[in-house]
């Protein structure tokens, strides 16, 4: 837990402090994806060393579509509610950045 | 990269299930506690790195940010309802809810920091939710607003449903899809491991 915190905050504070150069921002996007690989096929081991999980695998699908649904669901709703809100806020900024009324 | 992705899951579950021997497993969690530590830096980098979207949200005011709060409360509440019709308990439906569409993320954390069986669950559903956000965007981008149009992409808004708001939508919208995408992006590693403490 704390390393996750610790390993993300680093990250930030160094990139907010020395925004990356092309060619660090490619190692750094290649040190994400080494980083990712190596625990998707962790995952991945995981998964095919554990028999239980393999055979629940249609059940998790069916689950994951449902948790899917209404987590969309959800965002669509609270945006909907607040949208007028917030282009009301937004109206000044948008015309007088771009000099034109906006929608 | 989706397709990479699902090979190096593939590798490694054809792996586990044939030829892990047992001493590698020790081995394995100083493995991928280092691949996640290095992999969280390069998030970190990337998101900080992004100065001129954070510089858009101050030109447009700190009210846009109710956008990625309002998709951030709407996912997590959606998905501990959901997860209340399914059994789940609410740390595990809110964790999952909280990857905003992120899978490869909230996938790799869950199964890391968890269990495998949530990890996978919560890879599942957040390919779903990009799958979703894709055939949603030009349709609510119609029937209810361009605003309304980028909820369903949440954490994906930053890079892989981009283009298609960018399409389904105009300028505006757009980089308030960036904005709110990186936001979102920016709460999935903090939001995942904290909820599925509860």
């Amino acid at each position: 837990m704390y390393l996750i915190l610790l390993s993300l905050g680093l990250g930030i504070a160094v990139g907010y402090l020395r925004p990356l150069s092309p060619e660090k921002a490619r190692l750094a996007n290649a040190a994400t994806t080494v980083g990712l690989f190596v625990l998707l096929m962790s995952m991945g081991a995981q998964l095919g060393s554990n028999e239980d999980v393999l055979a629940g695998l249609g059940r998790l699908g069916l689950q994951a579509v449902i948790l899917a649904a209404f987590s969309v669901l959800g965002s669509v709703i609270m945006v909907y509610l607040a949208r007028d809100y917030i282009y009301r806020g937004l109206e000044q900024r948008l015309s007088r950045r771009q000099g034109r009324a906006s929608r | 990269m989706t397709i990479l992705v699902i090979c190096a899951i593939a590798i490694g579950a054809l792996a586990g299930f044939w030829l892990l021997p047992q001493e590698a497993v020790g081995y394995l969690d100083t493995v991928t506690t280092a691949a996640l530590c290095l992999m969280l830096v390069g998030i970190g980098l990337d998101l900080g790195s992004r100065r001129e979207t954070w510089a858009r949200l101050r030109a447009l005011g700190w009210r846009v940010l109710l956008i990625p709060l309002l998709i951030a409360v709407g996912s997590l509440v959606g998905a501990v309802v959901g997860g209340f019709l399914l059994g789940l308990p609410v740390n595990e439906s809110s964790a999952i809810g909280a990857g905003f569409g992120w899978y490869s993320l909230s996938g790799v954390l869950l199964a890391k920091i968890y269990s495998v069986e949530t990890g996978a669950l919560a890879f599942m559903t957040n390919v779903s939710r990009e799958v979703i956000a894709f055939v949603l965007i030009p349709v609510l981008a119609v029937k209810l607003g361009y605003l309304v149009a980028i909820s369903p992409g949440g954490a994906t808004t930053m890079d892989t449903t981009l283009p298609l708001i960018s399409k389904a939508t105009d300028a505006d919208t757009t980089i308030i899809a960036m904005v709110s995408g990186t936001a979102l992006s920016a709460m999935v590693p903090l939001l995942v491991p904290l909820l599925i403490r509860i």
